[in-house]
């Protein structure tokens, strides 16, 4: 890479892809400054655009690791943008954007070494899809791997956040582990060294950027090692003693129940899995309610885990239960004033809120919550009498939520007072007209549930997962109900002799046609049902009076 | 402008044989200085704004060798500076970003180059075209051979660059016509090094003024019948004087190589994407010397015919020209053809018509080039390097299961426009769709998702004069978006008073935000000053300036109303009354709110200050409840803020994630804003930590925490 035969150069090339405000200038500027301390011939240059608004920038930089002495007065020609294939060092500060680096085939297989952090920064299409539109962070990673020949992923916004500085310094030190540009390490912390601001935090992200490339590096020489003995093995047979696992990826902490591999029968013979579901909904309802309530859940789900359990063929596992129980401990726990009350003023909340805000450097902390409760959410809560007669006030008044917003101040004495009144309403929840409704619509789909056990396995696991349509507040609640009763109603209840494979796919399709439209009008078409009546788009034609044409005489 | 250039300042003062280490514009700022120039104006725009910020600040820099420095308020205003050149022999600089600055200033270019100039006019364009551009892809070409204007493409080294701002002045007084010095965006931005000369004071100055004004003297006026005789002399005199200049003083440079078959004419900006692909070719070595003569065209405009002859005799040349129409390749295909010069040219039948010409897109040319002329044989490693990587991307492509999501940039955490968009969207949706003209700056952004709003962009401060011919022809009153940049730069003449004129109908919204935002933060004519915006410490200092309020007051606009962009619910109502109010004529809603770039740079050293003498500060941030989210992200989709995104809940019941704060909230108030507007869910909270709290506060607290520990819920905490 240096001076190559003839008297040639070729300089290293290095490309950078940061976010705006990531600081990616800064690190550009570094890279110039230690190359000049070097002694080298370095060129950065930039698409900042208007990067402090958190688009996609890059940074490109290529570097003569030769002394400008040797040079004889003669000037390089550097370029001022990378060439797709032509790299050989390419940093990422996100993972999505290594892998749109790799769709564009920058990365060479055999010769650049791709530094991409795990750390996501979701785009708007991503987090603003109302289930889960995040891409998976595997699949992008494989994307890169698959065009890269080297990579090492580590997730430098984490240690950033360790350091406490800017992901630019985990950068610049993982640049330098790199090994691929001749930057040594004196150098680096002298240039930021020279900086005005965060100095020491800035050291510190600097040198765990480069421990973590450093140990990234070592792991792959050694698994390059092991593959190697690995073709040996396949040659000469396998060694006496066994190779020790490679690095364990689990998940779970040992302890967690359930995690282990399934069927043990670690209670009365239930599978791992439904009893970890179990604790988990029971302790909620508890939490939620009473021991009484939770005893309704966990009856509820032995029932369907025995019926599950006796049919041929039914997996050990007992995943229909399962997801079954998850959500049924879910929608128990639906979410009233009063639940929201409670959960405001828990002591957890208030001593997380304590660290989150000050970090553990002192103060005081004070804390308002946003409440807009509908009429709809204080007459859920009242027993049938005066919910009407709360309703019949509403309606003639035109209410529809309590006047403005309320901003209540939980840290304060009258907001934890507030709040606590609400909570206390707890003990009187089942006397409320939604507690009413909801019980009566949860045994509905229990039933429908029972009897598809009965029949089909995969039908079950059809309807047990429906009812992740009913969740949130207000609107969207209402909305998620109603879809639900007609899936409910024309597809699990009403749904006439058809094979239960095809019913099954049915409620599936009915489901996600749900998801995909708040409106509704896809699950109608899939329903069969006339589309409902879209929400009002007004079309206003502004009555405009003609301006007075000005007479002149 | 809250951001200081200390560093940069000081560059600008390197003496003779120092070495300056630095950005392209800025090489170009000094070397301005290097060239004794008297006066310089501009307008800012990516990638040239830096030239004027920096030359604004220094200041006490320009006052020491009497160099008058202007922030103009749009192009036009800046190319008429240049007529100070008409007449004296003074030298001028402008600058501003091109095409669509050079659109603005046309008319006073025209009138510029007609009579010519006495002293050296440069006029320093970013040219923005290719990647990361945010304008149209247009030429400024096209400007320089209408109006007969020179165009300087420099090879992007620093000291070239240098040697031609210098030798531009030069040039554009030999010939008595201005110059433009066009330089891509990545040259702008490029890091490097040139060795400097000193700075030269300039003849006439601020400090040693003219001691009398120039005589009359009609032929210096663009006013027929001179402006005849002006056409006669571009031709006959100011032409040949420049091509002469040209050659003698060698602007252009040949790089010679053993190759006397083939030749490359390039221009001098993709000198070194040439280069690399040369490399790759084997056919350069790393300090660009070629195997095939190249003849960088240091100028675009004017060709020198004997230079090209020279260059083509015998030869087969490729033309490697960026853009369209080919506007060199046409020139030098005409010169040869009058000369009857023997010579094979290719250029865009090899070249891409539109579309940078970055390293690939050169070397697939150089490979077809080859190709056609040499065999197939002489190109088959890069041809194969390219089709390896043709296959990658193609792999890729299919190994998603789509195109992976764009990431355009977006409104600033904070940013005070973000929440009139989400009061416009919730408003659509009880008013009914609308017809949005938009504009140029920051606002623009509520293109992209989750607003997608806008109509048509027609140019800056165009958007209400856009709308001229909508309005009358549709049911519902349309909406122009305007900044207060986009309203001084040419809104108010070409929009309101125009709209004015016509008693016309519509509303305006107009962003005040204190500053042209978009291109970093510079002031106009309504920017609250110094002593005003310390006042507001983190708060909003735009309210107590009213010229924008005063100005249309005087115009005669009766229906104006101002509101604070964080008040949600007014902002709703102030907008539906503007859709729906039966009286005709133009409604203008100014939405005002101090840029948040702006406000964060001047509250962190006063935070910071306040700090570490002990005084009380308060910090304030946005949360959301894990617990209590729905995991819906409706909240999300009014406001795509970069701080709120989405987390796993941490909860196994609830598989969905869930909205989420992120460290980056500056507790700007829209979430809370939006939660009461829209009726979100009640998972947000806002906090304020208290650093260094008061008497009072800390009473407040003790008693806050004794009644906590009494009522709280759940079990109790564990640390």
């Amino acid at each position: 890479m240096k001076r190559v035969e003839g008297g040639d150069v070729a300089p290293v090339k290095v490309l950078i892809l940061a976010l705006g405000g990531e600081g990616g200038g800064v690190l550009a500027r570094w890279l110039v400054e230690a190359g000049l301390r070097t002694g080298h011939v370095v060129q950065s240059t930039s698409i900042p655009g208007v990067a402090q608004r958190t688009g996609a920038t890059s940074y490109y930089v290529e570097w003569l690791p030769v002394d400008r002495d040797r040079l004889g007065g003669q000037e390089p020609v550097l370029c001022l943008s990378p060439m797709a294939g032509d790299l050989d060092l390419l940093v990422s500060s996100e993972l999505l954007e290594a892998a749109r680096a790799a769709e564009r085939g920058l990365p060479d297989p055999e010769r650049t070494l791709v530094l991409a952090s795990r750390s996501r920064a979701h785009t708007v299409a991503e987090k603003s899809a109302p289930a889960d539109g995040r891409l998976s962070s595997e699949s992008l990673l494989a994307k890169v791997r698959a065009a890269a020949g080297r990579v090492v992923d580590f997730d430098m916004q984490s240690l950033a956040r360790d350091a406490g500085t800017v992901i630019s310094a985990v950068m610049f030190g993982a640049i330098h582990a790199s090994g691929r540009l001749s930057l040594s390490r004196g150098v680096c912390e002298d240039v930021i060294r020279a900086g005005t601001r965060g100095v020491e935090a800035s050291l510190r992200g600097f040198e765990l950027g480069a421990q973590a490339v450093q140990e990234g590096l070592d792991e792959a020489r050694a698994a390059s090692d092991r593959a190697e003995s690995a073709r040996i093995t396949e040659v000469l047979g396998p060694p006496s003693t066994p190779e020790p696992p490679g690095s364990v990826v689990g998940d779970a902490p040992p302890t967690e129940p359930g995690r282990t591999s399934g069927v043990a029968g670690a209670d009365d013979g239930r599978p791992a899995g439904l009893v970890r579901m179990l604790a988990i909904g029971e302790a909620r309802l508890r939490d939620y309610q009473d021991d009484a309530y939770a005893a309704v859940f966990r009856d509820r789900v032995l029932g369907w885990a025995d019926v599950e359990r006796q049919h041929p063929g039914a997996s050990p596992e007992l995943p229909v239960s399962v997801e079954a129980a998850r959500q049924l401990a879910r929608w128990m726990a639906y979410e009233d004033v009063i639940r929201v009350a409670d959960l405001k003023i828990r002591h957890q909340r208030f001593t997380d809120l304590e660290s989150q805000a000050t970090g553990g450097a002192g103060g005081v902390v004070r804390t308002w919550d946003y409440l807009k409760p509908g009429v709809e959410e204080i007459v859920a809560v009242l027993p049938p009498a005066p919910a009407r007669a709360l309703h019949r006030l509403a309606a003639r008044r035109g209410w529809q939520a309590l006047g403005r917003g309320l901003r209540l101040e939980t840290t304060g004495v009258g907001g934890l007072l507030a709040m606590r009144l609400l909570a206390g309403m707890r003990r009187w929840r089942r006397r409320g007209t939604r507690f009413a409704e909801e019980s009566a619509l949860i045994a509905r789909w229990a039933d429908s549930l029972t009897a598809a056990l009965r029949v089909d396995h995969d039908l079950a696991a059809a309807i047990a997962q429906a009812p992740s349509l009913v969740k949130g507040y207000s609107d969207t609640h209402a909305r998620g109900r109603a879809h639900f009763l007609q899936v409910l109603e024309h597809r699990i209840e009403g749904a006439g002799s058809e094979p239960p494979a095809q019913r099954a796919a049915a409620i599936r399709r009915a489901v996600s046609a749900a998801r995909a439209d708040a409106a509704g009008i896809a699950l109608a078409g899939e329903l069969g049902l006339p589309a409902p009546e879209p929400v009002a788009q007004p079309i206003r034609i502004i009555p405009r009076r003609r301006p007075r044409a000005d007479v002149t005489s | 402008m809250e951001v200081a250039f200390t560093e940069e300042i000081e560059s600008l003062k390197l003496g003779a044989g120092e070495v300056f280490h630095g950005e392209g514009i800025l090489a170009v700022t000094k070397a301005l200085l290097q060239s004794g120039v008297s006066y310089v104006g501009g307008y800012q725009g990516a990638p040239v704004s830096h030239l004027l910020d920096v030359m604004v600040q220094a200041r006490e820099l320009m006052d020491t060798l009497g160099v008058h420095v202007e922030a103009c308020t749009n192009e036009a205003s800046a190319a008429a500076m240049l007529g100070a050149s008409i007449n004296y022999p003074v030298r001028g600089a402008v600058t501003w970003k091109s095409i669509v600055g050079t659109n603005v200033a046309a008319d006073a270019l025209s009138n510029l180059s007609s009579p010519g100039v006495m002293g050296g006019a440069l006029i320093v364009v970013g040219e923005d075209y290719g990647e990361g551009a945010s304008v149209i892809q247009e030429r400024t070409h096209a400007y320089a051979l209408k109006s007969s204007i020179w165009l300087l493409d420099p090879r992007p080294s620093l000291q070239n660059i240098v040697r031609l701002v210098e030798q531009g002045f030069e040039l554009s007084e030999a010939s008595n016509t201005p110059v433009f010095l066009e330089l891509r965006i990545r040259a702008c931005h490029v890091r490097g090094s040139f060795v400097c000369r000193d700075n030269k004071a300039p003849a006439i100055s601020t400090r040693e003024p003219l001691r009398a004004p120039a005589g009359f003297d009609y032929d210096r006026l663009a006013h027929p019948p001179a402006t005849f005789a002006q056409e006669k002399l571009k031709a006959d005199v100011r032409l040949p004087a420049a091509r002469r200049f040209i050659v003698e003083r060698g602007l252009n440079e040949v790089f010679e190589g053993p190759r006397d078959d083939l030749g490359i004419i390039v221009q001098g900006g993709l000198y070194n994407n040439l280069v690399r692909a040369l490399q790759h070719l084997d056919l350069a070595d790393g300090f660009g010397r070629p195997q095939v003569p190249v003849l960088c065209l240091n100028v675009v405009h004017p060709l020198v015919p004997e230079q090209i002859e020279t260059f083509c005799r015998g030869r087969t040349v490729l033309v490697v020209e960026e853009g369209q129409p080919e506007y060199i390749e046409q020139a030098v295909s005409n010169m040869l053809r009058r000369a009857s010069t023997e010579c094979r040219l290719y250029g865009k039948d090899m070249l891409p018509m539109a579309g940078e010409l970055d390293t690939e897109s050169i070397l697939r040319g150089l490979v077809a080039f080859l190709d056609a002329r040499e065999g197939s044989a002489s190109v088959a490693g890069a041809r194969e390097t390219l089709q390896a990587v043709q296959v990658r991307r193609e792999d890729a492509a299919k190994a998603a299961s789509g195109p992976l999501p764009p990431r355009p940039p977006t409104f600033c955490v904070g940013c005070p426009e973000r929440p009139v968009f989400a009061a416009l969207k919730q408003v659509r949706e009880s008013v009914g769709p609308t017809h949005i003209a938009a504009d140029i700056g920051c606002h623009a952004f509520a293109t992209f998702a989750p607003f997608s709003m806008g109509n048509s962009i027609l140019g800056y401060g165009m958007s209400l004069a856009s709308a001229a011919g909508v309005s009358p022809l549709s049911g519902a009153r349309p909406l122009a978006v305007m900044g207060d940049g986009g309203f001084w730069h040419n809104g108010l003449l070409s929009g309101v008073t125009s709209n004015l004129l016509n008693k016309g109908d519509g509303v305006l919204l107009i962003m005040k935000n204190g500053y042209t935002s978009a291109t970093g933060t510079q002031e106009v004519i309504s920017t609250p000053d110094g002593s005003r915006r310390r006042r507001a410490r983190e708060g909003s200092a735009t309210h107590t300036e009213r010229t924008i309020e005063n100005t249309l007051r005087g115009l005669g606009v009766s229906w104006l109303r101002s509101v604070h962009t964080y008040r949600v619910a007014e902002m709703k109502r102030t907008l539906t009354e503007a859709f729906t109010d039966p009286e005709p004529g133009l409604k203008v809603i100014i939405a005002e709110g101090e840029c948040q770039l702006e406000r964060q740079r001047r509250l962190r050293p006063m935070l910071a200050q306040a700090l570490s003498r002990g005084e009380r500060t308060v910090k304030t941030r946005f949360g959301i409840d894990a617990n209590v989210c729905s995991g819906d992200h409706a909240c999300i989709r009014i406001s795509g803020c970069p701080a709120l995104g989405v987390a796993d809940s941490g909860d196994p019941l609830k598989p969905d994630p869930v909205a989420s704060v992120s460290d980056q909230c500056v507790g700007c108030g829209l979430c809370g804003e939006n939660a009461h507007a829209a009726t979100l869910c009640p998972s947000f909270y806002r906090s304020e930590w208290v650093r260094n709290p008061s008497w009072f506060d800390r009473q407040r607290d003790r008693l806050a925490r004794w009644l906590r520990d009494l009522l709280a819920t759940g079990p109790r905490a564990s640390v």
